[in-house]
């Protein structure tokens, strides 16, 4: 075993002391300190926390951390290597259970605990996610490949690429649906470019995570993972999905499509929802109830069409007051491609920035407007605001989310530079980016403490 | 139950081998909570929100299953929390990740570690303990160890204390029935110590003694809520070759000693069972047991049996196992009127949530008892090959929740084999004890992702240290040696919210017992007349005392005094300054004769009021009247 494996996690102060006295981590250990003496085992410790105390886990199962300079005497009396496992066991196949791959980028949806930073970190195989989730072996044959481990803000265009050809060739080979696991931070992010990189397949495919790790008891992975394995085996919806909790209540999940879908809060378990229209189904580990009528129904054949091409030299901008126009102008002179802002109410910018906005125009930069509430249309034409910008070239992408407006921008330049027909192409939908109207519940956010929204949760399960 | 038993009796719990260690549970006296800013009130109202959960067991650090949470993952429940605006946010619903600890709690819990000369560790790690019960949203418990090692002075001798942690209450059950089980939010998050003694106690009185005493010195700090289920005590019990047992919530002292001398009664039973498994020849390799589906039969041939009539009608499974040669020994009495047939029954209550009782019955028991007719019991003792001593045991329900009984009944056989499982047993005021889960092992500790390291400085310890001040081990050994107090009075005076007071009249040769008859049981008089005496100002009070000292007043007047200053609403000292000008005694003696002539009764108190009520602002002979009442009495 080299040196750094004994010392996982620790710096010179304390390195030093296990070293005087033959300890490392994972030694079974006697400490004596002038507070006492203790015996527990040495565990690692987080890179990121300071030097000078050494980690023991007490019989007890509590960790504490000594300060080193208190240490009179350590005494190695045992080692034993933990090896943070789930118990595996060999998926067991079913020939009369459709066959589900299940692609892994990383993410918390199958994770175990790293103790060299503290962290969660992504962990699966068929065997692993069995031993901790049996009950998918009754809804399904499954098979993973880890594509990467990322945690998801460190998804792009590469990763995007790789999960869309994976897809392409797994549906190719017959499987009967496809289940991606993936950190919900950029989740919306990859649904939406996967709808227009994946196109006409024949079988659904789920994308899935969870917020709450599968390291503790009231994880959603399990039952996201369940119902999202449903979702793709049995389900009848061949499109790109994002399956998570409807309700924080572990009730049932929501399938929302992959361009109409934003992760809405930081922490809850029901935070993906629907934008400017109705989720496309509801399902649970037994059933799914759709919800909209219009989606595209499984098919027999494999004629899945992957299109990865993309250019990434696409921005984002989210417009406040007094935005000075030198933002745009080092996007122009950096070499971008197309912007996409997130305006303020039916698609505004102030004065200020006209003129870059005119030079992007000229320099034949394609600029769409989304709008920071979300939800909505870009409607330009109703104020003089709006209807100069449109003169300045701005295009109104209608209810195209902001982030789905970045990824499908960049997805369209990765065919055309031609302004006409990016403009062509922004505004033709392919995946139901744009809607031609939003329903009248399309937008509910409900205030809580009025008098019928706490009736509404005195009965109903949040 | 528990007449006639003499639950100080050394000799008998030393030959028995009695072990016994605590385990206090203390909310502090905290403004927020401990992870989040939700402000701390127990609610009545109607819960204004619920969410439905389900818990499954993970991996502890070390890589292992923790027991506890396997056997709680095979109840499958529905857990329900009900929740509400005022006191819970997105954190307690586990929607949010924890905010950093709250300072307050840590340095109270850091003082209460230093009450209890522990060490205070020199840096804290949060762990989560894993409560698959539901009674965390989580699915367990933050908790974090602040002191280890301490002691505390009890009689001649130290009991030693194990650890102090710091720790997250969890929620109030409000029921469970079947596969469904409620909480209430509010209790959940209040910052709470855990107060963990060796078992250091030689009799179930020392056990309540001890834990007496440290929910005196706790509550002495005044850093602590009072109130119900603001201190919840745990026992261990053990005996030799038995194990640790820990009794969950005791919810009144008086309850330790029957619980604890129970338990270990308990334990030998089992011991005494086990020992009789071995003579028969029945152990892990030779424990045979067969198990039935009696339901397709039942329905065939109508069963007549009152259980599994009913059970057929609401369309439940009847199954039944017997058991090769255990006859006889689920009557065997565990504790009075508590079979080990009952002690299944409890298990098996939980785990299977077969909650309806019986939830099973068996052929040793007497027949009115498992209503089942002779007949249709020898045509079930034949379909298994029934010899005796064999024991059939039957139960009924969903089919799910009836496998798991029947196999739990198999895995408490085996048990038994090796004596006494560890579990948590529900404690009863009657001091019988029943099942409430497998005890969980360190494995169910791992730790909390979402909290760095916390460093507790010298500075911080040093501030803490400083501030503490008249302890209740201090106050104690000051009274007892110096004060000369009887050890009785003791504890009232220290906890007395008038304690400075108290000290001061000791300090100035006050008697103890004359505090105590006017500040506790005068006080308690005046209370039940519903008045308030607690609006006295201690300087009124001293007053009264330095009026008894110099004998301006009796004793035997203070009743009615401080009868008359609270209900007239007039300041004490007002009434005592107005007893300026004395009265001479031979202007008092002929009253006081014609008052003891005409009263029949010789009351002191009456004599005083009379004389008062002649004298109403003068200061009186005591001393002489006094005087020349002991030479009549002399007479």
């Amino acid at each position: 075993m080299n040196n750094t494996d004994n010392f996982k996690g620790y710096k010179e102060d304390v390195i030093k002391v296990l070293k005087k006295f033959n300890a490392r981590v994972w030694s079974d250990i006697e400490i004596e300190t002038n507070k006492g003496t203790f015996t527990g085992v040495v565990l690692p410790r987080s890179e990121t926390a300071p030097d000078g105390y050494l980690v023991v886990k007490l019989i007890t199962g509590y960790n504490i951390g000594i300060d080193v300079n208190n240490i009179i005497n350590m005494k190695e009396t045992g080692f034993k290597e933990a090896h943070y496992k789930i118990p595996e066991s060999e998926f067991p196949v079913d020939e009369n259970k459709p066959n589900v791959t299940l692609l892994g980028t990383g993410g918390t949806i199958a994770s175990r605990l790293d103790y060299r930073t503290g962290a969660v970190i992504p962990a699966f195989s068929p065997g692993e996610l069995y031993g901790a989730v049996p009950e998918l072996a009754d809804l399904a044959n499954l098979k993973t490949i880890k594509l990467f481990g990322v945690f998801s803000e460190n998804m792009g265009p590469e990763q995007w690429i790789t999960t869309a050809k994976a897809i392409g060739d797994e549906v190719r080979n017959g499987v009967a649906g496809i289940v991606i696991g993936h950190g919900t931070d950029t989740m919306h992010h990859t649904a939406g470019i996967l709808s227009f990189m994946v196109q006409n397949s024949p079988v659904p495919i789920i994308m899935v995570g969870s917020q709450r790790s599968s390291d503790r008891p009231s994880s959603d992975a399990a039952f996201n993972l369940r119902c999202a394995v449903y979702s793709a085996a049995h389900g009848d919806i061949a499109e790109v999905l994002v399956c998570m909790f409807g309700p924080t209540s572990e009730k049932y999940n929501l399938l929302h499509r992959g361009t109409r879908v934003r992760k809405m809060h930081s922490s809850t378990r029901n935070t993906f929802r629907t934008i400017g229209d109705l989720p496309v189904a509801m399902v649970d580990p037994e059933k799914l109830t759709p919800i909209k009528t219009d989606y595209k129904k499984r098919r027999k054949d494999k004629d899945i069409k992957i299109d990865t091409e993309y250019n990434d030299r696409v921005a984002m901008v989210y417009y406040y007051p007094d935005m000075k126009p030198d933002i745009i102008d080092s996007l122009i002179d950096n070499g971008y491609k197309g912007i996409i802002i997130a305006g303020t109410g039916l698609g505004h910018v102030n004065k200020p920035l006209y003129p870059a906005l005119k030079r992007a125009k000229e320099k034949g930069i394609s600029v769409f407007m989304t709008v920071q509430t979300l939800w909505g249309f870009a409607q330009m034409y109703v104020y003089d605001t709006g209807r100069d910008l449109m003169e300045l070239g701005v295009v109104p992408a209608g209810n195209m989310l902001p982030e789905v407006a970045y990824v499908k921008l960049g997805w369209v330049l990765g065919h055309t530079t031609d302004r006409d027909k990016v403009v062509e192409m922004m505004l033709k939908p392919v995946a139901g980016e744009i809607t031609e109207r939003e329903p009248e519940n399309g937008y509910l956010i409900f205030q809580g403490g009025t008098p019928e929204i706490s009736e509404f949760l005195k009965k109903n399960f949040r | 139950m528990s007449k006639n038993i003499d639950f100080n009796d050394l000799k008998f719990y030393q030959k028995i081998g009695f072990m016994s260690g605590l385990e206090v549970h203390q909310q502090l006296k905290t403004e927020k909570k401990l992870f989040c800013h939700c402000p701390i009130e127990y609610l009545h109202n109607e819960p204004d929100a619920r969410i439905l959960r389900h818990m499954r067991p993970t991996l502890s650090e070390m890589g292992t299953y923790d027991g506890t949470a396997l056997m709680e993952f095979k109840t499958k429940k529905n857990v329900i929390y009900n929740l509400f605006t005022k006191v819970n946010c997105t954190y307690e619903m586990d929607d949010t990740p924890p905010f950093l600890i709250n300072t307050e709690a840590l340095e109270i819990a850091v003082e209460i570690c230093l009450l209890f000369n522990c060490a205070v560790v020199d840096e804290i790690h949060v762990a989560r303990k894993q409560y698959l019960d539901g009674s965390i949203p989580t699915g367990f418990q933050r908790t974090l160890i602040i002191g280890l090692q301490g002691w505390m002075p009890y009689k001649d001798r130290k009991i030693r204390i194990r650890q102090i942690s710091l720790e997250e209450d969890s929620c109030r059950e409000i029921s469970d029935i079947g596969h469904t089980i409620n909480f209430k939010g509010d209790r959940l998050g209040i910052p709470l110590v855990e107060i963990v003694t060796e078992p250091d106690m030689k009799t179930p009185i020392e056990v309540m003694e001890v834990a007496d005493l440290i929910g005196t010195i706790l509550r002495k700090s005044g850093r602590v809520r009072s109130g119900i289920g603001a201190t919840r005590k745990d026992v261990n019990v053990g005996v030799p070759e038995g194990t640790r047992i820990e009794i969950k919530g005791v919810s009144k002292l008086k309850y330790i000693p029957a619980l604890t001398h129970y338990e270990a009664l308990r334990q030998t039973k089992l011991l005494e069972l086990k020992k009789e498994l071995q003579i028969r020849g029945i152990n892990k390799d030779t424990f045979k047991s067969m198990i039935r589906n009696l339901t397709p039969a039942m329905k065939k041939n109508k069963t007549n049996s009152l259980y599994f009539k009913n059970a057929l009608k609401e369309k439940l499974e009847v199954k039944a196992i017997l058991l090769k040669g255990l006859g006889g020994l689920l009557n065997k009495e565990l504790q009075p009127n508590f079979t080990f047939s009952d002690e299944i029954s409890g298990r098996i209550r939980v785990i299977a949530c077969l909650d309806n009782l019986p939830n099973i019955i068996h052929t040793d028991m007497p027949s009115e008892k498992h209503l089942v007719p002779d007949a249709e019991l020898d045509e079930i003792k034949k379909l298994f090959g029934f010899e005796t001593p064999d024991v059939i045991v039957f139960t009924w329900g969903e089919n799910a929740d009836v496998e798991t009984a029947l196999n739990e009944v198999k895995l408490r056989i085996i048990d038994a084999m090796d004596g006494v499982p560890s579990e948590t047993r529900q404690a009863f005021p009657d001091g019988h004890t029943d099942f409430e889960r497998i005890l969980p092992g360190p494995e169910r500790m791992y730790p909390d992702t979402d909290h760095p390291a916390q460093q507790i400085s010298k500075e911080l310890l040093d501030k803490i240290k400083k501030n503490i001040k008249n302890t209740y081990n201090e106050l104690h050994e000051l009274y007892l040696k110096k004060l000369k107090v009887p050890e009785k009075l003791i504890k009232p005076f220290v906890l007395s919210s008038r304690e400075p007071l108290i000290r001061k009249l000791l300090n100035s040769k006050t008697e103890p017992s004359l505090i105590n008859e006017i500040l506790f049981n005068t006080f308690t008089y005046l209370k039940r007349c519903r008045l308030n005496p607690d609006n006295i100002q201690d300087t009124e009070l001293e007053l009264l005392f330095e009026s008894i000292r110099t004998g301006e007043i009796n004793t035997s007047e203070v009743k009615q005094i401080l009868k008359d200053a609270l209900q007239s609403n007039i300041k004490l000292s007002e009434i005592l300054n107005k007893l300026e000008s004395p009265v001479e005694f031979k202007q008092v003696k002929p009253e006081m004769d014609k008052i003891l002539k005409e009263s029949k009764e010789k009351k002191l108190s009456l004599l005083y009021k009379l004389l008062r009520e002649k004298y109403p602002d003068k200061r009186l002979p005591i001393k002489e009247i006094n005087e020349y009442l002991n030479s009549k009495a002399g007479k």
